[in-house]
């Protein structure tokens, strides 16, 4: 049978770390090795984290004048409903998570399938949020436009990477590729998953309800 | 059969606890979306530090229940939720 990166090979033992002394190899315990795999994985996510607070921040320190900070006008609806979906998506990412721990392979296919129903439907409201804004302001036009498109695009990015992340562990999953006792690729996509959320908690704050629309902004 | 019994009452456990990050999420999503499009705040002078911290406790809640990072250094946990290798 042949094997990808997300099917659950760290959990057989078969990774081997050399031996220091005599260049042989020695065998990595199971249990070790999702330890090394969940440290890369967090290693990864803090990166990352280096690249959204640098956004966030500059968010900030740009999206302001003297009478304090401002932000594009957008539709209110629709940031609460697009935020409302990724966070609902989440909670079918942990289910999925929680459904392939207790070998419950149904409800981990079903929900991984909703969750990445949702993340599609996020990516479409931004989409359509950047429709409804080029109505108004260009990503060039002032600060508040080009931090808006900035941010978002750079998210949406991340967002559309785990959907396809998603559609791969859905993809083996159907094949019966995870069980209880092996499901790192599921794990590591949802933790990558939940990661874009968390960025979506600040960014929706950043984005949408933080600052005042000024004049020049408004239409 | 007793494995079996424990087990089934973990998902549960773990079904509801989704459930209940989620409705508490949705929560704190509310108030902000109250505090960001109230025109006068009576505590604050700026949106900025309640969404803020806000955002934070939403953030320390999804970390926690849903990436579970206290398995980065306590993988024990796993044993009492079924998942340990």
């Amino acid at each position: 049978m042949s094997t990808t990166a997300l099917e659950p090979i760290a959990h057989h033992g078969t990774v081997v770390e050399h031996d220091g002394h005599h260049g042989g190899l020695i065998p990595i315990a199971p249990e070790r090795q999702l330890q090394f795999n969940r440290l890369g994985m967090w290693l990864f996510i803090i990166s990352e984290t280096f690249l959204f607070a640098g956004i966030l921040i500059m968010r900030l320190v740009l999206g302001r004048n003297e009478e304090g900070f401002t932000r594009p006008e957008l539709s209110q609806s629709l940031g609460l409903l697009i935020t409302s979906i990724l966070l609902a998506s989440s909670f079918f990412v942990n289910r999925a998570e929680v459904a392939i721990k207790h070998n419950d392979r149904f409800q981990f296919n079903l929900s991984t399938f909703l969750a990445i129903a949702l993340g599609v439907i996020f990516v479409g409201g931004v989409v359509y949020e950047w429709n409804e804004a080029l109505n108004h302001f260009k990503p060039d036009g002032h600060i508040e436009g080009g931090l808006f498109f900035f941010m978002t695009g750079v998210h949406a990015l991340h967002v559309l990477t785990g959907v396809i992340f998603l559609l791969i562990v859905f993809a083996n999953g159907i094949r019966g590729h995870y069980s209880a006792k092996s499901h790192w690729g599921v794990e590591s996509c949802a933790l990558y998953w939940h990661f874009v959320d968390v960025v979506w908690v600040f960014f929706y704050v950043a984005l949408y309800l933080i600052g005042t629309v000024p004049e020049t902004v408004a239409h | 059969m007793e494995h079996e019994t424990h087990s089934g009452k973990g998902k549960a456990a773990e079904y509801l606890q989704g459930i209940i990050v989620l409705v508490v999420l949705a929560v704190f999503t509310a108030i902000e979306y109250a505090i960001g499009t109230a025109d006068d705040l009576p505590l604050f002078s700026s949106t900025l530090i309640p969404l803020t911290l806000i955002a934070v406790v939403k953030a320390g809640v999804i970390i926690n229940y849903y990436m579970h990072i206290s398995h980065m250094w306590n993988p024990e946990d796993e044993a009492d939720e079924g998942h340990a290798e």
